[in-house]
């Protein structure tokens, strides 16, 4: 495969033919193995995502359009190959490192990272979509209700609230796209500032305040005490999600909304973790089970 | 809505590609060749899980278990699906016509040998089995294996074991003696890689070349760094950039092809 990945980045023009590569390889429980390639020649990296199972052209098309809107803040995709049955995602490389809840809390005191966070929601909030796509939330609960409704795993109270759920829940939250799977993993530091990877879920809901609960709740820690918490505490001030209310304020979301809204946000995060076996799935199953109605 | 869901795999209870350990193993043999067509032997003393199966993409798939003296004429007998079994002796020629395969995994098989021979250094041992393999490569064709690192500081501990008949754990090469051997056994294109968290069930391989081995050793350490102290992390710290992870991880990857 590696032979395949070569021949991407020398037809692509990034590399010559000649080019000995160093290959860093990440094969994790995903669909798609992950590799960091080096040209010494040029000391340039590039980050190739390579997957035999399906397609990633539509994963490139959505870092292309965050790449538009938010530029220095995600990686920037270069090209999409298939070859040999492979689809292969070239993008740039970002050497970084993983965000911790640490560093948010310490964002108290240091505003850079807090600005670039806050900021990340304002230029979300540019890309709000139109009234074209109004309906936009009531589709995708429709989508993902009738999903869940017929999951095997789903439990009662997740039934029970399917069964009750009307568009007045969300009739008040703006559509913004968002990314999708907006958790400390999948933000990254690189000379302090702030960078965000993983954007193959991007757009698939534009319920404003998920990115931000998915970012509280990582910070908070992934369970149904936080999920409560969040939900329940009016000044988060002295939370780990101290800055959710900055967010929603930029994201044009009343704090109020936001944490009415944390059981559908619940719901939108099952639904996109469908695909991510069984293991996820259960676990969040088990946080709706405590935390819905 | 901007897009509705992608071509990603649905259901909620389907194994992902690589979810299971012994998935993520397979997939890192395949990286340096595309086997599709090809011949693949894997070679192996000890039971430290097969890396082929019958669901190996190869037309030929031979699983050959080395064992010591003579265990007569070899017989390739079918297991599941295209894969063969067979056993040969180590004291022995390699019971495969010259240039018959286009992979050939070690996965362990080196310590192995090393530790069935104790009379000999396991450099040595290593040395000769690469020439060996070699020659039962096509032109083009690639060895990969693992083994542990000889470097490692864990390392003393194997050493200690290689006294005790019954389990016997070697390290048969370093990280520079393996690019080493598997030079002078004629093989180029050579990439010997650190691997974790462990060879059952790898994640990561980063390769030994400093600026590669730094940057993941980095990101591991950065991602770990809430689970260390202040005087734990900046030791670490030093250790990822004056490059020195790659001797001390214990365990290695590595791969090259036979020249053209």
């Amino acid at each position: 495969m590696l032979s395949l990945v070569r021949e991407a980045l020398v037809s692509s023009g990034f590399v010559t033919s000649q080019a000995r590569l160093v290959f860093n390889v990440m094969v994790s429980r995903g669909e798609a193995i992950a590799l960091d390639v080096w040209d010494p020649g040029t000391d340039a990296w590039y980050h190739v995502q390579a997957c035999f199972h399906y397609d990633l052209s539509e994963r490139f098309a959505s870092y292309r359009l965050a790449h538009d809107r938010f530029r220095e803040r995600t990686p920037r995709p270069l090209a999409h190959l298939r070859l040999d049955g492979w689809s292969l995602l070239v993008a740039t490389a970002c050497e970084h490192r993983i965000v911790r809840a640490r560093d948010l809390d310490s964002a108290r005191r240091s505003a850079h990272l807090l600005g670039q966070l806050i900021g990340f929601f304002a230029t979300a909030r540019a890309s709000s979509l139109d009234a074209a796509d109004a309906c936009s939330h009531d589709l995708f609960m429709a989508e993902a209700g009738a999903f869940l409704a017929d999951s095997r795993d789903a439990g009662s109270a997740l039934r029970r609230y399917l069964g009750q759920v009307d568009r007045t829940l969300w009739a008040d939250i703006p559509h913004i796209p968002q990314h999708g799977d907006f958790v400390l993993n999948n933000l990254g530091a690189a000379r302090g500032d702030l960078l965000v990877f993983d954007w193959e879920d991007y757009g698939a809901t534009a319920l404003a305040g998920f990115d931000i609960f998915m970012i509280s709740l990582s910070v908070a820690g992934m369970s149904a005490t936080s999920a409560r918490l969040i939900r329940d505490t009016e000044d988060p001030a002295a939370s780990p999600w101290f800055f959710a209310q900055r967010a929603c304020a930029a994201s044009a979301l009343p704090y109020a909304s936001f944490r009415r809204a944390v059981p559908l946000y619940l719901i939108v995060f099952r639904y996109l973790k469908r695909n991510y076996g069984r293991e996820i799935g259960q676990r969040i199953d088990t946080i709706l089970e405590q935390v819905l109605p | 809505m901007e897009r509705r869901s992608c071509g990603e795999p649905a259901g909620t209870t389907a194994l992902r590609p690589y979810e299971l350990a012994s998935a993520r193993l397979r997939a890192i043999y395949q990286l340096p060749t595309m086997v599709a067509g090809a011949g693949v032997l894997e070679l192996y003393l000890r039971d430290h899980g097969r890396v082929v199966d019958g669901e190996w993409p190869a037309r030929q798939v031979v699983s050959c278990r080395l064992v010591g003296g003579d265990c007569g004429s070899p017989v390739a007998t079918p297991m599941i699906g295209r894969l063969q079994g067979c056993e040969a002796s180590y004291d022995e020629a390699l019971p495969f016509p010259a240039a018959s395969f286009d992979l050939v995994i070690l996965h362990h098989t080196l310590d192995d040998l090393a530790a069935a021979l104790p009379q000999r250094h396991p450099r040595q041992v290593a040395e000769e089995w690469l020439v060996r393999i070699a020659s039962i490569l096509r032109p083009g064709g690639v060895v990969a294996g693992c083994g542990r690192n000889r470097s490692s500081p864990r390392s003393w501990h194997w050493r200690r074991r290689e006294v005790t008949p019954h389990a016997p754990e070697v390290a048969a090469l370093s990280m520079l003696s393996c690019q080493g051997a598997l030079l002078s056994a004629g093989f180029s294109d050579i990439q010997v890689c650190n691997l974790w968290p462990h060879p059952q069930a790898p994640s990561t391989i980063a390769a030994v070349e400093v600026e590669a081995s730094r940057r993941a050793f980095r990101y591991a350490l950065e991602s770990s760094r809430d689970s260390l102290g202040v005087s734990g992390y900046l030791l670490r710290r030093a250790v990822v950039e004056l490059g020195l992870n790659r001797f001390f991880e214990p365990y290695l990857f590595y791969w090259g092809f036979r020249s053209c």
